[in-house]
């Protein structure tokens, strides 16, 4: 469904991804677990369509085109998404508002009607109760007055109403407590299906033992530098990025 | 040198017109008019060296030809929809040019005592509130369009709710503009009294279709005694070549509230001076605006408000939206004066710009002489929050929709404040109607 290849992104002329490699297959549900600034944060936006980075090299295929050509609201009605690490406010603008003009515009895509208010009305109350949000939060405006697990809830929720093909989350389990985690991985558990996948990015394990990853992949430096199954993250919590560091650099030496 | 006194025997020209036009009136007004004609004539029009004015150039109305307006100009329907809201069920006064015209207005029924007419024929009539109360918190003797008003003007509205009476059936007054404007010159003078505990809602509507160049100038004094409670609204949406002036006076005495909004969409070239006169304990004023500009279309508010009394809030609210090469200026100057204890003014200035070629300038002037207060003010020019687009665009709004809906935002911050429901409405339409022309 999606292969990343050899990508290079730099923001303000400094390389944050150094020509990395990836492919996702549908139905499955990968991790990516990597220290501060490897670059995780950067592949989900370079992903998304952000303009803040500049792709120097390398294509992202999605279901074999290239999405890097695309802007990001066309990304988007392709069916991809990314849950923001941190959910931007949007003042005046009414959360049912902004998501039923999302929805129609990803339908209008997919060739199908628009929803009218009170259709959309029963479909974002029942995607809401997947994620426990409260529905009050649903009249105010995007992301305002939110706590941070709100936040981290509406975007599932926003995952749950578009239903992505492929969706990236960025470290949605940052700033999370334990209920609240649990809330948002049976959220996007019940996302998971056979024609869709799902990238989780993130620093800690913890998420992983809610939403159990088919592939795990360790990236540092702006390279994926180890891939393997739900067994490598808990290694990883046991043995800390150092280990990796130390793996990368005896493979640096090793092909030097 | 010639090119100046040319300037000025045109518009010497333009007010002789008006005179010859003007008969039988009372000897005070016909006193005042002649004083007016003097004091325009030493003022001149204000130029850009003026500091009021450095940022509104004038030009164009020095190179004008400009004559008195006809007082049968026809009003097309497609201009006379101009003065209609959906919905609205109010009492309207239709003027066309500057002259008001019965038949376009709507009577509707309103409590005793209330007059609400044109102002020449209040003065025909003999009104002794008129002969009182009209121009005394006006300065033509100091400001050239209030001069220009006061010597040239036709007509306008006088509006008088006596002590006690609410009237609950909104006022609606439309000052339209025939689409035979072009070159002309229309002032008019409105009076505004509300006696102690009266209450009403009034809204303007300046419009017009027409093409070419004309001037419309209105002076407007308002007076809301003890308690009385005035709300207001000006929507402006004149055609693409007028020059509107407002010049409005506001004087409040104790306990009293005027709310006024003023939303501008229309004209090439609009000032809007607003004095507001705080001149009793605990009276509140809220004078907000909205400007959404495209093409070269400016605005320029300019406030001065005056604390003379102790606990008065004021709270002024403008945003802007300026599109290509639009360009806005606000003033606000807050005078809190030594006996004005517990002040609490507050004045904020936003201004969205969505071109590189936009102008925006915001000056805020304090100027405080009592210790106990609480004065604030804010000015910001800025651009639309890229991070915001980026979020909205992520979830497949195209980014054209993405930006009118945060320009929406950012406007309904003042729309939504509008108590008329069908002009809200209709503000809220021609918004989208201004965003979806946007390129």
């Amino acid at each position: 469904m999606l292969e990343i290849r050899n990508l290079r992104a730099t923001i303000e002329g400094n390389e944050i991804l150094h020509g990395l490699n990836l492919t996702v297959k549908a139905g499955e549900v990968h991790a990516i677990m990597g220290p501060n600034g490897s670059g995780k944060s950067t592949l989900a936006r370079v992903i998304a369509g952000s303009e803040d980075y500049e792709v120097t090299g390398g294509e992202v295929l999605f279901d074999g085109e290239n999405i890097l050509e695309l802007e990001a609201d066309e990304r988007a009605r392709r069916g991809i998404f990314m849950a923001f690490q941190y959910p931007v406010e949007i003042p005046g603008v009414g959360n049912t508002y902004f998501l039923r003009q999302a929805l129609n515009a990803v339908r209008k895509e997919r060739g199908l009607d628009e929803l009218s208010g009170k259709e959309f009305l029963e479909l974002a109350r029942e995607k809401a109760r997947l994620v426990e949000l409260p529905e009050e939060l649903m009249k105010r405006s995007v992301n305002v007055g939110f706590s941070g697990g709100e936040k981290k809830r509406n975007e599932i929720f926003q995952m749950a109403v578009l239903e992505p093909r492929f969706s990236i989350l960025d470290e949605t389990d940052s700033g999370l407590d334990i209920d609240a985690l649990r809330v948002v991985a049976s959220g996007v558990n019940k996302l998971r299906g056979a024609d869709r996948a799902i990238v989780v990015v993130t620093h800690y394990q913890r998420l992983l033992q809610h939403i159990v990853p088919d592939v795990v992949h360790v990236l540092v430096d702006g390279r994926i530098v180890k891939t393997g199954d739900k067994d490598l993250a808990e290694h990883l919590e046991e043995v800390g990025y150092a280990w990796v560091d130390g793996e990368l650099k005896a493979a640096q030496a090793a092909q030097a | 040198m010639t090119q100046t006194l040319t300037k000025a025997a045109r518009f010497a020209d333009l007010l002789d017109k008006s005179r010859a036009t003007l008969a039988n009136e009372p000897a005070w007004l016909a006193e005042r008019r002649a004083r007016a004609a003097e004091s325009f004539a030493e003022l001149g029009l204000p130029t850009t060296r003026h500091e009021d004015w450095r940022y509104t150039s004038l030009a164009r109305l020095e190179d004008a030809e400009l004559v008195p307006a006809a007082d049968n100009a026809k009003a097309s329907p497609a201009t006379l929809a101009l003065a209609e809201y959906a919905g609205l069920d109010a009492v309207l006064l239709v003027f066309v040019d500057g002259h008001y015209r019965a038949e376009y207005s709507r009577a509707a029924a309103l409590p005793a005592g209330v007059v609400l007419k044109s102002l020449a024929a209040a003065i025909r009539d003999g009104s002794p509130l008129v002969a009182e109360k009209l121009g005394r918190l006006t300065k033509p003797e100091r400001h050239s369009f209030t001069a220009l008003a006061e010597a040239t003007f036709r007509d306008g509205f006088l509006l008088h709710v006596p002590d006690g009476v609410e009237v609950a059936t909104p006022i609606h007054v439309a000052f339209l503009s025939s689409d035979t404007a072009a070159g002309v010159a229309a002032s008019a003078r409105n009076l505004i009294v509300l006696g102690a505990g009266a209450q009403a809602t009034l809204i303007e509507t300046h419009a017009g279709l027409g093409a070419g160049l004309h001037l419309k100038n209105v002076v407007t004094e308002i007076r809301a005694a003890v308690g009385a409670r005035l709300d207001r609204i000006v929507l402006q949406r004149e055609s693409p070549e007028a020059v509107h002036v407002s010049t409005t006076h506001v004087y409040q005495e104790r306990e009293s509230l005027v709310r006024s909004h003023t939303i501008d969409l229309g004209g090439a070239l609009v000032r809007h001076n607003l004095v507001g006169d705080l001149d009793g304990e605990a009276c509140e004023a809220i004078f907000n605006g909205l400007y959404v500009l495209r093409g070269t279309q400016s605005v320029d508010n300019f406030m001065w408000v005056e604390h003379r009394k102790e606990n008065i809030p004021s709270h002024e609210l403008y945003k802007g939206v300026l599109a290509d090469k639009a360009s806005a200026v606000f003033t606000g100057r807050i005078y809190v004066h030594p006996e004005a204890q517990k002040t609490d003014a507050k004045q904020t200035n936003q201004n969205l710009l969505l071109s590189d070629s936009a102008r925006a300038n915001a000056r805020p002037q304090l100027e405080i002489y009592a210790d106990d207060v609480k004065c604030t003010h804010g000015a910001t020019i800025g651009q639309l929050d890229a991070a915001a687009q980026f979020y909205l665009e992520s979830r497949g709004i195209d980014p054209r929709t993405a930006r009118n809906m945060l320009v929406k935002a950012f406007a309904n911050d003042i729309v939504e404040r509008l108590e008329v429901e069908p002009v809200r409405e209709a503000v809220e339409a021609l918004l989208d109607q201004r965003l979806a022309e946007m390129s």
